[in-house]
């Protein structure tokens, strides 16, 4: 698991704009992660996370993902890799988060192409489910 | 959130069937900091949610997307070459909801296109 920090080893994203805090890891097609919703969150307004702010969540938990997967083909030392989304599809957002609320994500892959990766990903506070969608993106080479 | 602050709206502009906003997005915003440190490029979600800010100003409330259908991102934007920028807006309002089909575009560039149903919120 890592956490803090220790995400800046998996992904390109910065503060104000990391969106999450904890990778519990990854396994040949899934990936898990999770963020706790602080007040100072760059998308949170009137104390709820906005909608902006779950998808990136999710799109950085995919890009946790294929930062695992990088240090595994190209070893352990290797920066994680510039990646943009190029599609969301099916997104269906239930409620918004509230401040001191975690929220969970899993994503699985569904297909591999080149420097493509298409995933879904549900997220959950508890055993609520919050969001889910289908996310295409991109990685640099 | 990011209205004023990532961006600002410089005027609009009513067509057939269409409006269409122009933006200016803020290069010195810190979200360009973190996305990424010396590459700044705006991320895909704060496109997204330009387009909301557009479509609350036009329909004068505050919205809540339940349902993004799809969104398609085809030309990244970056906020020193790409600084200005139009969007486009096809709404169907009607009492508690409303139908967006957007586009971010300029000149010949078309950045992204998006679909989706929103909820306006019940505000005190």
């Amino acid at each position: 698991m890592l956490q803090g920090e220790e995400i800046k080893q998996l992904i390109p994203q910065r503060e104000p704009i990391m969106m999450i805090d904890t990778f519990y890891g990854a396994t040949e097609k899934t990936g898990k992660s999770a963020l706790t919703v602080l007040a100072d969150n760059v998308f949170c307004e009137d104390g709820q996370l906005r909608e902006m702010g779950m998808i990136e969540h999710i799109a950085q938990t995919c890009a946790a993902y294929n930062g695992v997967k990088n240090k595994q083909n190209n070893g352990a030392e290797s920066k994680p890799k510039l990646g943009y989304i190029g599609e969301i599809k099916k997104c269906q957002v239930v409620r918004l988060p509230r401040v001191g609320e975690q929220l969970v994500t899993e994503v699985v892959v569904t297909a591999e192409v080149m420097n493509v990766t298409l995933m879904e990903a549900t997220t959950k506070i508890g055993e609520e489910t919050v969001a889910s969608c289908q996310i295409k993106l991109f990685e640099e080479d | 959130m990011l209205k004023n602050e990532f961006f600002t709206i410089n005027g609009k502009e009513n067509g057939e069937g269409q409006v269409i906003y122009h933006v200016v997005l803020n290069p010195d915003h810190a979200i360009f900091k973190g996305h990424f440190p010396g590459n700044p490029i705006s991320p895909g979600v704060c496109n997204i949610g330009m387009i909301k800010a557009c479509v609350e100003e036009e329909v004068g409330s505050s919205l809540f997307i339940a349902n993004l259908k799809q969104c398609k991102f085809s030309h990244l934007i970056t906020p020193n070459e790409n600084k200005e920028l139009d969007i486009v807006l096809k709404l169907e309002d009607s009492d508690n909801t409303v139908k967006i089909s957007a586009s971010i575009v300029k000149g010949e560039i078309k950045f992204m296109d998006l679909k989706a149903e929103a909820q306006k919120e019940q505000k005190a």
